[in-house]
This record gives C-alpha cells, structure tokens and sequence, in this order.
C-alpha cells in the first residue's frame, strides 16, 4: 500500500483529497441546510463551458472554469431570488446550455473525447504540482469563508427573514455562498470530475446528520467522512485500479448507508437515556432539571466524535 | 438632520401601509404607530394580514402604497437591527441539518457581533441567560428540530432574548403552544413588560398573556376593525403621551 507514496503523482494526490475532503462537506453543510443539493451538479455543468474556453484560448482550464462558474453561481442566486416558479426552467437552460457549451468548444479546440472524459469523472493522474498548488489556494479560501462567515452564513441557513431582521447583507451572503460552492467544484473537479463533485458536497454530510445533533458537528463529522472517503477512495483506486472519483464517490456512499443503521441506534440509545433522565425524581420542568442533566448530552456527543 | 427638539421616532410607525400579494390585498390601508414601552397584541381572525402586518413592519414585504418606518427610518435605510428582536412562527426545518438549541439561541447575537471577532464572554453569558430564562437549560445540547412544538417556540424567542433587542416581533408565539409553554412565555413578556421593552405579537387569542397587554389592535379584511388601549402595566413609564 505504501508503494503510491513513492509515486509523485500519488503524492500530489493524496494532499489534493484531503483538501477537496475538507472542503465540499464544509461549504455542502449550507449548502443541503439551505435545500440547494442540486446546485453544485448545476454549477459543474456550468464549469465544463469555461474548461472549453481555456482551452480553446489556450490559457488554463482550471482558471476558465474558475471564472465561468462563479459567474454561473451568481447568475442561479439572482435568478432564485428573482422568481421562485421562473428560476426552474430558467436554471435548467443554463445549466443545459453549459453542458453543450463545454461539450462543443472542448471539441473545437481539438481536445479529444479522452480530454472530455478526464474533466467529466476525474483523472487525478494527470494534475500537476502546479495545479496543486491553485487548488491548495482555492481550498484556503473556501476555508477562510466559511470560518469568518459561518456564523452568518448559518443563520441565512436557517430562516432567511430572520437574518434579514438581523440586518445580515442577505443579497450578498447568497451570492457568496453559491460562489463559493462554484471554487469548491473547481477545487474538486481534476479529482472528482464535475459530474460526481458534488457528491461530496452532499454524501458526507448526508451521513453525519445522521448522527449529529448541532450544526457545528454535523460540519466536523462531515469533513472527517470527505477527507476518509477521499483518502481512502484514491488510495483503494491506486491499489485495485479503478477510477479515482466513483471509488471515492461510492466509498463515501457506504459511509452514508453506515451512518443510516448507526444513526438508528443512536437515537434509541439517545431516547432510553431522555427518558431516564426525566423519570428521575424533581426532573419534571426543564427549569428544575438545568443542573444534572446536561453530562448525559456531553457524553453522547463524545459519542459521536469517537465514531 | 438630527434635530434636539424632535422627539425620538417610535418603534414602528406605519401610515396607510399596503399590501399586495398573489394579485390580492392583504393589507389595505393601515395606520399604526407602536409607542416605545407597548404591549401590542394584533388580533384578528384567519386570513385577515396579521403576519403581514408585523412582516411589512418589519420590511420584511414591501408595501405597494403607504410607507412604514423603523425608528423613524424606511426599513430599507435601517441600520441599528440589534435593537429588533423577531420571532417568526416557526423553525423551518430547511435541508435537515441539525442544529442545537443553544446554536439557534446564540445566532440571535448576531447583529451585535463582529464577524472579526469570536463570541465574547458577554455574548455567551447572554444566550446562557435566553435560554434559561425559556427553561430549555437542560435541553441546550439537544437537536432543536426534535423538541415539542412548543419548546421550539420557546427556542425561537429565546433567540430573540439573546439580542436583547428594544423590541420584540412575535409572530403568532402561542399559535400550537402547550399550555406550560404559554405559562412561560406569559412569564418572559412580564419581565419584558417591567424593563420596559416593547412588543409587538400577533395572537388568535391572548391566553395567560391578556392582562400583561396595554393595547390591541383588531385586524379584519387587512383593515384595522378596532384598537384598545388600557392603562398601562407596571413599568411602562414611557408611556406618557402615547395616543389612545
């Protein structure tokens, strides 16, 4: 197993499926709260036109796609708050109009069908350190953002009227948080492809509220099952020659199924022990119980953090 | 544009205020001026714009004539939310993503947080006392999504107590409320009452909470039916030349 290491490609790799395994599930936490799993598949449509125009103007792909799906994402988030019945159809146009877009301008610039297929479902193979080191950048940024706007961020999440009665630029957090799902598919898509990244929005956190019971968790949980399956998908890919992004992809979908059976038991447990607590003597109103009961949420919590 | 001898605006203040929504009016013309110090409680059958009211207050529906302001500013020029404290009527659930009761109560601090800067000790101390004045200590850790329809309620406006904001929206707060939760909330409005604040809440019917309000206001057909005004409750003092 080992053996990869000695392979630089391997190496670079590996740092990269940590990185995309911290990311998506991070910004894919608002992005499942806010019910747009969706979005990330439509940004990756979007992406593959500005693949083309990189290469067809010979400048980077990555940069291309960088450009073109941010601008996407921004055009979804005006068009979501512009009409909620339009914005359906409005969306699928673009997103159709990005898949042809990319599919016609890859092959006028001469680029294969072999050249469409590694953007459409990965080929880690081919990423350079140079690349690594954009998306190592992206990935920082994508942190940065969550860790600074998390806060507001969440509470969009949650009720978007709350947040504009808080006075939260709510206009600017959408946008910014759709953006910022467009860098993480950038980020993912060399490894991943755009067909599958946004799996990796979605799956890991899918599984961890399963097991979760705060927000904040649910995020860390998240990053643990992104950066395990990623890990894990690319090395099982090396060892058993397979493709990169569904192994991790169905690696991270069985962590899901887990996580489902897991979660079941949790619950019951989590139950038996409610209703213990509230069969103790005096525990009756919530007031009056403030003082012993909280040790039992703590140790369940830990619970959860030990997997 | 200060001016010393202006008196200072009043919460809400909404003259003529209209509402079209879906091609219908919801509100039709409604005058209403919330006093620093009210106990408000709009009350009103279904469909009569009750929570269209409070929300075009609020800004959060625009008016289609009318104009309504916010401490003497139109809601699109406010800047000083923290002194607005809304509860709406319910926690939406969103994509599933748990999230504690103590999460939800701290995100009421927001509008008096840097996004610089980590929580202070005084916001923490400030969502410890919301949600213990709510009675939801023991359930702080717990997912809020799974609690009672009413402890949910509780959570909400707990995490408008963390703002500890000037005024307080509430739309429909007893709407589906156990009668324990209502007891306790008619417990939070008193002490809200006796520090002064004002709150504004819509109601189908007043419970427990009928003698902590000093004034209500009768929706029907998005139109005003009737106001009451009665002396106000210990601790009002700023009621002094409130319009009857």
């Amino acid at each position: 197993m080992m053996e990869m290491l000695e392979y630089d490609f391997m190496r670079i790799a590996l740092v990269m499926a940590v990185l995309i395994g911290l990311t998506a599930p991070a910004v894919g936490t608002f992005i499942v709260q806010r019910k747009l799993s969706l979005l990330g598949d439509g940004i990756g449509h979007i992406a593959l036109t500005g693949i083309g125009l990189g290469l067809l103007t010979g400048s980077s792909p990555i940069l291309g796609a960088l450009v073109v799906s941010v601008l996407g994402a921004v055009a979804i988030e005006v068009l979501r708050a512009r009409s909620r019945s339009g914005a359906d159809v409005a969306l699928a146009l673009l997103f159709y109009g990005g898949l042809a877009g990319g599919v016609l301008l890859t092959g006028a610039s001469g680029g294969g069908a072999g050249n469409l297929q590694s953007y459409l479902f990965g080929s880690i193979s081919s990423v350079s350190a140079s690349d690594l080191y954009v998306v190592a950048g992206l990935a920082v940024a994508v942190l940065g953002i969550v860790a600074l706007f998390g806060r507001e961020l969440f509470l969009l999440c949650q009720d978007e009227e709350v947040a504009r009665a808080a006075g939260l630029p709510v206009r600017f957090l959408s946008v910014l948080i759709a953006a910022t799902a467009a860098v993480t598919v950038v980020i993912a898509m060399r490894a991943i492809g755009l067909l599958l990244v946004s799996a990796l929005m979605i799956v890991p956190v899918a599984a961890a509220q399963q097991l979760t019971r705060g927000f904040r968790s649910t995020m860390l949980v998240a990053m643990g099952i992104g950066v395990l399956s990623a890990v894990s998908g690319l090395a099982g890919s090396f060892q058993y020659d397979l493709s990169p992004g569904p192994s991790i992809v169905l690696l991270a979908l069985a962590v899901f199924v887990v996580a489902v059976a897991g979660g079941a038991v949790l619950r019951r447990w989590r139950a038996a022990t409610a209703a213990r607590r509230s069969a103790e003597p005096g525990a009756g109103s919530g007031a009056q119980a403030a003082a012993g009961a909280p040790r039992t949420g703590t140790e369940a919590e830990a619970e959860v953090a030990r997997g | 544009m200060k001016q010393y001898s202006a008196p200072p605006s009043p919460p809400f203040a909404m003259n003529g205020g209209h509402v079209r929504m879906d091609g219908r009016d919801v509100l039709r013309g409604v005058d209403l001026v919330v006093e620093p110090g009210d106990l408000l409680a709009v009350l009103g059958p279904n469909g009569a714009g009750k929570s269209t009211l409070v929300k075009a207050l609020l800004g959060l529906l625009p008016l289609s004539a009318g104009r309504t302001e916010i401490y003497g500013r139109p809601p699109a020029r406010f800047r000083d939310w923290k002194r607005i404290g809304y509860v709406p009527q319910r926690l939406p659930m969103g994509g599933g993503v748990p999230a504690t009761v103590r999460e939800v109560v701290a995100s009421g601090r927001i509008a008096r947080q840097s996004r610089w800067r980590p929580p202070s000790a005084a916001d923490r101390a400030a969502v410890d006392r919301a949600i213990e004045a709510v009675g939801l200590s023991a359930r702080a850790r717990d997912s809020a999504h799974l609690l009672s329809g009413g402890q949910q309620q509780r959570v909400l406006i707990a995490r408008a107590l963390a703002g500890e904001p000037d005024v307080f929206v509430m739309d429909e707060p007893t709407a589906g409320v156990d009668a324990a939760s209502q007891a306790a909330l008619a417990g939070t409005l008193g002490e809200l009452a006796a520090a002064g604040r004002t709150v504004v809440l819509v109601a189908h019917e007043l419970g427990p909470m009928e003698p902590l309000i000093n004034r209500t206001v009768v929706l029907e057909h998005g139109r005003v039916a009737r106001q009451t005004s009665t002396a106000a409750p210990a601790g009002a003092a700023a009621a002094l030349g409130r319009a009857s």
